[in-house]
């Protein structure tokens, strides 16, 4: 049990370290936060976040 | 006599027109980012004795230039925040803070897609006041730290301006408050230029959206609910949105990320 719980705290902390946070803010006011892999381009972070303000 | 009545009235006017002074400021909104990498806005406070008014993100304030300056990908150091701004966010009346420092009494209101307006009992500081001092323009500052509503405030404030202002709620201090910044730099105000005096009787209200029939102020109370129902429904609609966005996870946030003052 201990040892189950470490390994989950273990990939937890790897995973973690490892994302990326974006915060996109529309033109008109609002934001959103989200995070992904570091290898995220902006571009695709862009479309996300686009895709947030005009749909929300 | 009737002359020398007219003229002491004239002076005892002029005097009283002549307290007010106003400080202008770079504001960084670095929030959610840190390291002061974000949108930088300008910003006044104007003040007299008993009275102050603040304003940023005002349109009549900003020009294309910056606008468009502020149209860019910010991040830390290790990239690990990222924010992408499309500009300055900014409406007519800006996001306005008025102190009135012998009612006690603070009312402001921010722009979040649409006004909100807020009224409340003034806050009180409680600043520390440190040895260290530096010279900001032509004036002599000593350093103020406090804490407020979720962020460590580093203020430095000139004691020769002998008011208890600031930008935005920041206020309290033996002197005018003319460079602040939270502990990781994720807002700042820096310190323009100042006027002393300013002939022209000034305005402490806060100005209203010109067709808005009836305004409500909410209480600060009312405005931390907004600020986490707001959070919440956005997060649901990400949700919603990340579904034809692979990879991406939305966030539910501390309040610092997304505002100024957290109640958290």
């Amino acid at each position: 049990m201990k040892k189950t719980f470490l390994i989950a705290a273990v990939t937890f902390l790897s995973i973690s370290s490892y994302a990326t946070t974006w915060s996109y803010n529309c033109s008109g006011g609002g934001k959103v936060i989200f995070t992904s892999s570091d290898d995220t381009t902006v571009k695709q972070a862009t479309a996300m976040g686009r895709a947030w303000c005009d749909n929300r | 006599m009737k002359n020398i009545l007219s003229l002491l009235l004239i002076i005892i006017c002029q005097m009283g027109y002549t307290q007010d002074g106003i400080v202008y400021y770079e504001f960084t909104d670095a929030i959610g980012v840190g390291g002061g990498n974000g949108e930088i806005y300008n910003a006044y406070t104007m003040f007299s004795k008993d009275k102050s008014y603040y304003v940023a993100a005002k349109d009549s304030l900003e020009n294309a230039v910056s606008i468009s300056k502020a149209k860019s990908h910010y991040q830390n150091s290790s990239g690990s925040k990222n924010k992408i701004s499309n500009g300055l966010v900014l409406s007519a009346q800006g996001n306005q803070v008025v102190c009135n420092y012998s009612t006690k009494r603070l009312d402001s209101n921010v722009f979040d897609g649409k006004q909100i307006y807020m009224s409340e009992t003034l806050p009180k500081f409680n600043w520390k006041i440190t040895k260290q001092k530096k010279k900001i323009g032509s004036f002599e500052c000593i350093l103020g730290i406090s804490n407020f509503r979720g962020r460590k405030y580093y203020a430095w404030y000139a004691p020769e301006i002998a008011v208890y202002s600031g930008p935005w709620k920041l206020n309290g201090l033996p002197g005018m408050i003319l460079e602040a910044y939270d502990e990781g730099k994720n807002v700042m105000w820096n310190f323009k230029s100042y006027k002393f005096p300013i002939t022209v009787k000034q305005d402490y209200n806060i100005r209203k959206e010109k067709n808005s029939k009836k305004v409500t102020f909410l209480t600060i109370d009312a405005f931390k609910k907004y600020c986490i129902n707001t959070i919440e429904s956005n997060y649901e609609s990400a949700i919603i949105i990340a579904k034809s966005h692979p990879g991406m996870t939305p966030v539910k946030a501390p309040m610092t990320s997304y505002y100024i003052e957290s109640f958290e």
